[in-house]
């Protein structure tokens, strides 16, 4: 009798259907890519005001005499139509390059490079302490399910739900920087420093993770192959481990996809509390100083991480997905 | 082939591998599921558990595992060789699952996690319990089964495997480690009907002690030795599985056989009514609401089992004995067909 | 013979409990409620200390004391005044944030679900554009472009969180569609507009409101993360991530001024996320 569904029945079998699933997602990944690009270029293009004015205003000069308005003009390449403006950007951005800065009239790329690694070790840190932290406390309250632990855990991340990253990092850099002398209130950029900034962010974006687990952990627990399992004589910490975890990693990963929107937006407030040298607190100064191409060009980085993180969650829960692991 | 235990084939090791006294199951929200339930199982045989839904039989047969939901009040003892499952420390009944005593369950499609292969499934007990068995071994069992391929059919996943071919696996992980006593709960109601007997055949071919549970009496009670039928948490006849089949001696197993369908014997015959309620003390006869042969004196008092079958009116009533052909027998390992 | 009257059809009456009554029934509802007490008790008690932006340079980083419960600021000015102001500010502008992206929501993602074609592509699609940025940094891009202040705040948050809802809207508008009542009407012969508005608003609704409640405690963070930086409510109006950031000349000397207002927000949005929890359980769809 043949066996076999979803995988074995697609024509061609698994590998193509693999193949098919990965080029999907790549392909709606890209197609919301060029959709992000367009928003973020119409949102600067059809601000209110004249981008000229505001390119000089951002530079000081408040009262611009004629002359300078059209030579400004001139370089934005304000005279060609919309769509040329919007494709010449795309490409350019596509080469890494962003325009000038209004302010400091020096290519945006240059200054984004600087900035990317130490935002980028912060986020990793963010990632890693909110993956362990919701994923350790999901497996323990799935395993102590409604006992002490369980509703222990449950206020710990209501509170942390409730508290944002930067207050967090405000309450680290009072009580653990300044009175216990641990780590700096000034970050440097690398790794060590990225610790405390880190937990702050973790902290903050856990709690839906957390309970997501914990949830799929005790459908697993509580399962009919859970029961066979135990039948078999597994123990309640080997059913956990072994055959509950790995079925509960696709809808954990889900949960942290959308948890990294979060973690991106507090990325950028947990740079301005510790003074990191990152793109958070790049793009917050931008907005401060209104230097649009340097917010047109973070923004448009911000969103396509967040993209690559959800094309990741959906790769990793293809890895475990039992149709496409089975051999033929 | 490593061994988790000492133990050998179920024909050896005296006394019943299987002996249950007065055992009495409550489960937390009052529903008293098994109300005096006796009777022992000799080494090597089979005793198929027969019942409606809800009499009782699956909580009985998740009891001899010590599956049963937290906070169930146990009554009784349930022996499983020495040891009694129903107030043993919980490491001890764990000891016994898998290698001592082995679970086929009702849905084979379900009873597999869905991402770990077919032969680590059936590895299972030693694995939980820290052993490596040895290379092959699962492939071996699986083709005992029947399994064709076992070695490259064995690293699939659950989900390519039919329902059939996975409650063979299910029946290999459960004996693959020789297991004193199986305990197949429903093992053919989710199967298709002409696998079914293949899968009983299957069981009965490991020669282990059998428990068999199942609502199907004619199809357990071909492959049974002997046959126990519950009604609303008790036994009300037990006996050998041909001798029950061709002349029952209690009104409800009559009923029973009476309601399959029967190839030119007209209509069957369907019991009216439903089951006593068990969250309240029975009066009398638990099956006398439905009981054709019923009198006053029946709902007085509860009959026990007695010459094999638990009705007061034993002597009385004369059940017309039905006229069915005759079944392909009961199947023993190694054993012709008696 | 009306619907209601007909037993058969009594199921697909929905009742609506007292609610009140039935968040307490919960433990997330009592616990919720219990912080929200505390916060507008803490607010009434603010709000009733008069102006929260007089200023008494003599009486500066005063710790809490009888006279000044939450202490006074750099400015001198009255702690407890400026959050129970403060609350008002925050608390109305994510209230207003809420209100304007459930209803357009509601609109859009009906549309969106009902009529189905181009319209329906269109709004998904941009939808989903929307959801692929941050919210803050889609903030953070608005008000770059239009600049600070209370109204483009409000503005900026809307968009975020209209294109969250309008996902969600659409969903339950699909799934109201194919509900049997919906097409027991269409049978008899009931007019769209009547079976819109009688029947899909009033579940889309509903659903609605009890997903758009559990983000309301994200808008209020997101308020004072944004004030925190400047570029929300502007000073010297009293906001509570506003107070945050004036807190960092002096919160070494003053730590009340810092962890203040940091436990205000906190108590809050767990009150808040917790009784939109309550409402969850009681509406299990």
């Amino acid at each position: 009798m043949t066996a076999g569904t979803g995988a074995l029945a697609w024509p061609g079998g698994r590998a193509r259907w693999l193949a098919a699933k990965v080029t999907g997602r790549l392909g709606q990944a890209l197609l919301t890519m060029l959709g992000a690009s367009i928003l973020v270029w119409l949102l600067f293009a059809f601000a209110p005001g004249d981008p000229a004015q505001r390119a000089l205003a951002a530079r000081g000069i408040l009262a611009p005499t004629p002359g300078e308005l059209a030579s400004e003009r001139h370089t934005l390449g304000l005279g060609h139509p919309v769509v040329y403006r919007y494709f010449s950007w795309l490409v350019g951005a596509l080469h890494g390059s962003f325009g000038r800065s209004y302010i400091t009239q020096l290519p945006v790329a240059t200054e984004l490079g600087s900035r990317l690694a130490p935002t980028l070790r912060l986020a990793a840190m963010g990632l890693l302490f909110m993956i362990v932290l919701a994923g350790l406390s999901g497996m323990l309250a799935a395993f102590a399910a409604n006992r002490a632990p369980d509703l222990a855990i449950r206020v710990v991340t209501v509170i942390c739900a409730a508290t944002p990253s930067f207050i967090t990092g405000l309450f680290i850099i009072q009580f653990v920087v300044i009175r216990l002398g641990i780590g700096q209130a000034l970050g440097n950029g690398g790794w060590a420093d990225a610790i405390l900034p880190g937990v702050a962010l973790g902290l903050a974006s856990l709690a839906v993770p957390a309970r997501v687990f914990r949830q799929s952990l005790i459908d697993g627990l509580e399962s009919y192959y859970a029961l066979v399992a135990h039948s078999r004589g597994a123990s309640k910490l080997r059913i956990l481990l072994r055959h509950a975890a790995p079925n509960a990693i696709t809808p954990f990963t889900h949960a942290i996809a959308v948890a990294a929107a979060s973690l991106i937006g507090g990325t950028v407030i947990v740079e301005a509390v510790f003074n990191w040298p990152g793109l958070g607190s790049y793009l917050i100064q931008s907005v401060q100083a209104r230097d649009l191409p340097v917010v047109q060009a973070i923004t448009l980085l911000a969103t396509a991480s967040y993209i690559l993180a959800s094309l990741a969650a959906d790769l990793i829960s293809l890895a475990f997905d039992p149709h496409a692991r089975g051999r033929s | 082939m490593s061994r988790a235990n000492g133990q050998a084939n179920g024909q050896a090791g005296p006394g019943p591998v299987l002996r249950l006294t007065d055992l009495h199951i409550t489960y937390r929200t009052g529903v008293h599921a098994v109300r005096g339930v006796t009777f022992s199982l000799a080494p090597g045989k089979c005793l198929g558990l027969v019942g409606e839904s809800g009499c009782g039989k699956s909580t009985l047969a998740l009891a001899v595992l010590g599956l049963l939901p937290p906070k169930t009040t146990v009554g009784g003892s349930i022996l499983v060789g020495e040891t009694d499952v129903a107030c043993a420390p919980r490491r001890a009944v764990r000891a016994l699952r898998g290698t001592v005593v082995g679970f086929v369950a009702q849905d084979p499609m379900r009873s597999f996690d869905p991402l770990m292969c077919v032969a680590s499934s059936v590895e299972e007990a030693w694995r939980a319990k820290r052993i490596r068995p040895e290379p092959g071994t699962a492939a071996r069992v699986l083709e005992r089964l029947g399994i064709t391929d076992p070695q490259r059919r064995g690293r699939q996943l659950p989900h390519q495997w039919s329902g059939g071919m996975l409650q063979r696996a299910a029946i290999a992980a459960a004996s693959a480690h020789h297991p004193r006593l199986i305990v197949a709960d429903e093992p053919t109601t989710a199967i298709d009907a002409d696998r079914a007997e293949s899968i009983l055949a299957a069981i009965r071919a490991t020669g282990t002690t059998v428990l068999l549970v199942s609502h199907d009496l004619n199809l357990i009670g071909r492959y049974s030795d002997d046959v126990a039928i519950m009604y609303a948490g008790k036994i009300v006849e037990h006996g050998p599985a041909r001798r029950v089949l061709a002349r029952p001696r209690h009104p409800y197993t009559a009923a029973l056989l009476a309601a399959a369908p029967r190839p030119g014997h007209g209509l069957p015959a369907a019991l009216p009514g439903d089951p006593p309620r068990l969250d309240r003390p029975i009066q009398g006869c638990s099956f006398a609401p439905r009981c054709g042969f019923a009198v006053s004196r029946c709902t007085e008092a509860e009959p026990e089992l007695h010459d094999d079958a638990a009705c007061c009116r034993l002597a009385e009533i004369e059940l017309t004995p039905l006229a069915r052909p005759a079944g392909p027998g009961v199947r023993r390992a190694g054993g012709a067909s008696t | 013979m009306t619907v209601a009257a007909d037993p058969n059809l009594s199921r697909y009456v929905t009742r609506r409990k007292s609610r009140g009554a039935t968040i307490l029934a919960t433990t997330s509802g009592r616990i919720g409620l219990l912080l929200s007490a505390v916060v507008i008790a803490v607010l009434i008690a603010g709000l009733v200390r008069g102006n929260p932006n007089s200023v008494h340079i003599a009486l500066r980083l005063h710790a809490p004391s009888l006279r000044y419960p939450f202490g006074t600021d750099e400015f001198g000015r009255d702690e407890l005044a400026r959050i129970g102001y403060g609350g008002l500010t925050s608390l109305s502008a994510a209230a207003l944030v809420l209100i304007i992206a459930t209803a357009a929501a509601l609109v859009l993602g009906t549309v969106a679900g009902l009529l189905g074609g181009l319209l329906d592509l269109v709004i998904a699609r941009t939808v989903d554009v929307l959801l692929a940025v941050p919210t803050i940094v889609l903030a953070l891009a608005v008000i770059g472009a239009l600049g600070p202040g209370f109204v483009h705040l409000v503005l900026a948050l809307s968009v975020a969180y209209i294109a969250w809802f309008t996902r969600m809207a659409r969903a339950f508008a699909l799934a109201s569609r194919r509900r049997d009542d919906v097409t027991a009407a269409r049978l008899a012969g009931v007019s769209w507009l009547r079976v819109v508005c009688s029947h899909v608003l009033p579940d889309v609704s509903t659903r609605l409101w009890v997903v758009s409640t559990l983000a309301l405690g994200d808008i209020i963070i997101s308020i004072a993360g944004l004030s925190f930086l400047g570029l929300g409510i502007q000073p010297p109006a009293a906001e509570w991530g506003a107070m945050l950031q004036q807190s960092l000349d002096s919160f070494v000397q003053a730590p009340w001024l810092l962890v203040i207002p940091g436990l205000t927000i906190i108590v809050t949005v767990a009150a808040v996320n917790l009784i939109a929890d309550a409402l969850r359980e009681m509406n299990p769809q």
